[in-house]
């Protein structure tokens, strides 16, 4: 079944683009969310991986109408909440007042943010061994829940590309597997892939010669005999 | 369509679906429009859609 949070391909309204003059950020708290977010992601206690399993798994009414910075901001809270840093108390009093363990020392230092969001956070890992698909290789995508490594769990393979047929374009090396870092389980690196896949293979209305490019993970695919 | 990008028909599409932490650099296909130009009248043409890949460049409004 398709979770409410994957609406890759189906119809979700009129996208309004900004224009060219429009402030980056629509609200100052906007600005404060993004900062707290990757202010509390450098004290290395989850990865951009959990958060987004976090974000994903937002009750359905909250995901469908929450604005994008709402669902980080819950999403963040939540985490904090569980993983011990605050509890409810605190955030409903607007004190952080308990006595816990000392905070994490990697604190991120005003000095070091700009660097810090030049660069990012690599997903990239050395390889461990050699891929088991080939370039040019015919693959058949698996269904998304059979990527799950717990269940409910985190998956990057969309629904649209499920159980589809497509033609192995690039290979990126080993990245991070979000399906297992999500939930605390390990990098897990995997070979990463760039699958082409015929839009007429995906969707009941396409024109022909056009496609769809995904990434996929090795542990999504199966090669196709 | 969706951000007013009108396509050609015949026009092959290729959709970069970003799923893992790979980015891709839009480079914008130059319009014939705009050949002999050099660079600072060149990155008149340019608009941040046409780097996102959601836009064509488009001729600057007074040159």
């Amino acid at each position: 079944m398709r979770p409410y949070h994957d609406i890759g391909g189906s119809r979700a309204g009129p996208v309004k683009p900004d224009k060219p003059k429009d402030p980056i950020f629509e609200y100052s708290w906007h600005k404060r969310v993004l900062g707290l977010t990757v202010a509390s992601g450098a004290m290395g206690a989850w990865s951009i991986d959990t958060l987004r399993f976090r974000r994903e798994t937002l009750p359905k009414e909250d995901y469908q109408s929450y604005t994008y910075y709402e669902k980080w901001l819950v999403a963040l809270n939540n985490l904090f909440v569980s993983r011990g840093f605050v509890d409810l108390e605190e955030i409903e009093n607007g004190v952080y007042d308990k006595i816990r363990q000392p905070l994490n020392p990697k604190t991120l230092r005003a000095n070091a943010v700009p660097s810090m969001l030049a660069t990012g956070a690599k997903a990239s890992r050395p390889s461990s061994g050699t891929p088991t698909l080939f370039i040019g290789e015919k693959v058949q995508t698996k269904r998304p829940s059979d990527t799950l490594l717990q269940s409910p769990g985190h998956t990057m393979l969309p629904h649209y590309a499920a159980g589809k047929t497509g033609v192995i374009l690039f290979y990126h090396g080993h990245h991070v597997l979000p399906n297992s870092n999500a939930h605390f389980l390990g990098e897990n690196p995997e070979p990463l892939y760039s699958v082409e896949f015929s839009s007429e293979d995906l969707w009941i209305s396409a024109e022909p010669g056009d496609s769809v490019i995904v990434d996929c993970w090795e542990s999504y695919l199966e090669p196709k005999l | 369509m969706e951000f007013g990008v009108n396509i050609p028909r015949k026009q092959k599409i290729r959709v970069w679906d970003s799923t893992a932490e790979i980015r891709c650099l839009v480079l914008p296909m130059r319009p014939a429009a705009s050949f002999g130009l050099f660079e600072t009248a060149l990155a008149k043409w340019v608009s941040r859609n046409s780097m996102i890949g959601t836009g064509l460049p488009q001729a600057p409004a007074t040159p």
